[in-house]
């Protein structure tokens, strides 16, 4: 099957799959009314919209490439997708640290910087949206994302996840039910895979055929893998975050 | 509930700042004999969590921390959960005071350490955990 295709049938089972995470964050958020609730429901809400950009302008490249659409202005649907993919990205990197500091605020970190943290990360993830956008503007139709705001964007998500993975250690240890302990685990491990979706889509930047061009052709099998994290992540994440009533009720059975 | 915090140093050999939280003051001629038993094992204690009872139901955690030990006292006695989450209080106490206070100095001022103390038992009384904060807004 062309890989274009294939791409398009990914990203589209992956945004199911982010779309029932959020429609559950919010579900969760509208009963308790918590601002931690809704912190990462809109994280979750931003990462959606970055999967619907994807899927979307990924939609529109295979339609161009099989003549089923015109392009007379030679638009790079796949590379506009990235674009604002990587930009909404960055938006719920923000939202994510937000959420780490109103939970783990009790830390010694937050007591003693308060919103300061969230605050330069959220201008740090400014600087891969201006990038991005402005990159956009300036070469627009056809706009192009180099390794810099890839790397960047990276790093930042990279520190997005680790703190939910290194603050969320902490309680794992005071948590003396089965079922919290649980639920602290998938967050973690959710966090891993969230890293590993933006490693994979930097190894697929880098051996592709914008960089190196080891694997030439473009859809590197590392683009798929991000993918396949994506999906775990939010099943991990939809277990850990929300934990739904029947994952508590089996570990308080085996309690 | 938290009574009182009492901070020792194992080299001064004396209890080096206390606070009140609660109703019972540390410093108070009813407390006396308490204090005794808990400067008796916070100076004593090398290393670790001891738990120690007291007259009309109080109860003292000791922490000691290298040269530090830090005895919080409670009016009812805690879940495990509570204790770890207090030991990792106390080891921010003891970390902030190892920062300014020499016992080969008379310089330190008492109100110094008694803010360090105050500031962060407050703090951690103020904030929820994360454990209270994930069942109260998603679990």
């Amino acid at each position: 099957m062309d890989r274009i295709l294939v791409a398009v049938i990914t990203e589209g089972i992956v945004l199911a799959f982010v779309m029932f995470v959020v429609v559950m964050l919010y579900v969760r958020y509208f009963s308790r009314r918590r601002r931690s609730a809704l912190a990462l429901a809109i994280a979750f809400t931003f990462w959606d919209i970055a999967i619907i950009f994807l899927f979307v302008f990924r939609l529109l490249e295979y339609l161009v490439i099989n003549g089923l659409i015109l392009n007379p202005n030679g638009r790079e649907y796949g590379d506009i997708g990235v674009m604002l993919g990587y930009s909404f990205s960055a938006l719920s990197n923000i939202f994510i640290l937000i959420f780490v500091s109103i939970i783990f605020s009790q830390s010694a970190m937050f007591r003693k910087t308060g919103m300061m943290v969230p605050l330069i990360f959220a201008a740090l993830n400014g600087i891969t949206i201006g990038v991005l956008i402005g990159g956009g503007i300036r070469l627009w139709p056809t706009p192009q994302y180099s390794l810099f705001p890839t790397l960047f964007h990276l790093t930042m998500t990279f520190i997005a996840f680790i703190a939910l993975i290194v603050f969320t250690r902490q309680p794992l240890r005071y948590a003396t039910l089965r079922w919290e302990k649980a639920g602290f685990r998938f967050i973690i491990l959710s966090g891993v895979f969230g890293i590993l979706i933006y490693l994979s889509f930097a190894l697929d930047f880098l051996f592709g055929d914008n960089v190196l061009g080891i694997i030439s052709g473009g859809y590197t099998p590392f683009f798929f893998f991000a993918y396949v994290f994506a999906i775990i992540m939010c099943s991990l994440a939809y277990l850990g975050f929300t934990m739904p009533e029947f994952v508590r009720k089996r570990f308080k059975e085996a309690e | 509930m938290i009574e009182n915090a009492i901070i020792f140093s194992k080299e001064a050999n004396k209890a080096i700042v206390t606070s009140i939280f609660g109703e019972v003051n540390p410093e108070s001629e009813d407390f006396s004999d308490s204090l005794a038993k808990i400067r008796e094992i916070a100076i004593k204690l090398e290393k670790g969590v001891f738990n120690l009872d007291l007259s009309a139901g109080l109860i003292a955690i000791i922490f000691a921390i290298q040269s530090i030990s830090v005895a919080l006292v409670f009016n009812e006695s805690l879940e495990k959960r509570a204790i770890k989450e207090w030991e990792d209080v106390a080891k921010q106490i003891a970390s902030g005071i190892d920062k300014i206070y020499d016992p080969m100095s008379a310089d330190i001022e008492s109100s110094e350490l008694k803010k360090i103390l105050d500031e962060i038992v407050e703090w951690h009384l103020k904030e929820e955990s994360p454990i209270d904060k994930m069942k109260d807004a998603l679990w």
